[in-house]
């Protein structure tokens, strides 16, 4: 049998580069962070908005939520390496201290205390999860690299 | 390095992130899969598609592949998962010869990997992939009895049963024992 596969094992492991994980994440974040400023704005504001600014806000919302979800099915079909988890937890705590410091600020402009604790709640909580999602990226990287420092030294 | 030692050490790094590794580890492992799953399905386009299959799924669930050292069984278990699903229909889990002895006979001294190859589709699908899995990739019996979810006493049986078939079969085209 002289026959072989009609493909290669670079297209196997095509599309599991970094920088495209990355670029998927930062998508992904930054289209949820968006969604969730804009819908505090939306929902925070006293007055009531002309209808073409509603609609705005509704498709810039719809549009950064699209992101968010098209970035999590993508990521999910992919395999998630340990150098890529410590950098979607790096980004996932970043963006949740942005989103915070906005939806805060947003809160202070528009809302009284008690909004202000709870868009503050809402956002330290959403910063706690995802450090402590860091803490175990980074205890996993850390379990990986000694099992590959010991197989290393194992077999010279 | 063995094979087991070099795919260990290939997928801890993968795991971390190396697509250096990740793509030799795939080099290492992509065409026999493919024969694997061309032997056990007898069509090149239909091998293609389900190998392609195999790898979407092995490359999902390397990172959480806590045992390294067992990735020749773990990948060829999620290649039969992959097969069995296109074969369900013919394919019959009863084994009914299961527990006979396994036991040395002569049709080891014939039992060469061209011979094997070219008698392979004359047989049944659970007595080629043993043959395939411990002959053509030299598989442990540990080793098989993990990818097709038996006892290795049932991988002994089977392989017994399989090569006495390969006698027969070959015999029949007039190769001698």
């Amino acid at each position: 049998m002289t026959e072989g596969p009609a493909y290669g094992p670079d297209d196997i492991v095509r599309g599991l580069s970094l920088p495209r994980r990355v670029g998927l994440l930062v998508a992904g974040l930054g289209g949820l962070a968006a969604a969730v400023t804009i819908g505090l704005l939306l929902a925070t504001e006293p007055g009531g908005l002309p209808l073409r600014t509603r609609i705005a806000f509704l498709a810039m919302i719809g549009i950064g939520t699209a992101w968010a979800g098209f970035a999590g099915w993508a990521l999910a079909r992919r395999p998630l390496f340990a150098v890529d988890r410590v950098i979607a937890a790096w980004l996932a705590v970043a963006f949740s201290a942005l989103m915070t410091v906005g939806m805060v600020t947003v809160a202070v402009m528009r809302a009284g205390p008690a909004g202000v604790l709870a868009v503050g709640g809402l956002g330290v909580a959403l910063t706690v999860v995802a450090s402590v999602l860091l803490a175990r990226a980074r205890a996993y990287r850390s379990a990986l690299l000694a099992r590959r420092h010991e197989l290393e030294r194992q077999h010279g | 390095m063995d094979r087991v030692r070099r795919d260990a050490l290939l997928v801890v790094r993968a795991q971390l992130g190396d697509r250096r590794s990740l793509a030799e580890l795939v080099g290492y492992w992509h065409e026999p899969v493919w024969r694997y799953v061309r032997r056990m399905l007898d069509r090149a386009d239909l091998a293609d598609d389900v190998s392609q299959e195999v790898w979407a799924g092995a490359l999902k669930a390397l990172p959480a592949l806590k045992e390294p050292e067992r990735f020749a069984p773990w990948l060829f278990t999620i290649a039969r998962r992959s097969v069995m699903n296109h074969l369900r229909d013919r394919y019959r889990q009863a084994d009914p010869l299961d527990g006979e002895p396994a036991g040395d006979d002569d049709v080891a001294a014939v039992l060469d990997q061209a011979q094997v190859i070219e008698s392979l589709a004359g047989l049944p699908v659970c007595e080629r992939e043993v043959l395939i899995l411990f002959y053509l990739y030299d598989l442990t019996l540990e080793e098989c009895a993990q990818v097709l979810a038996i006892p290795e006493g049932t991988v002994k049986s089977r392989l017994f049963r399989a090569r006495r078939m390969l006698r027969d079969h070959m015999i029949e085209k007039g190769y001698s024992g």
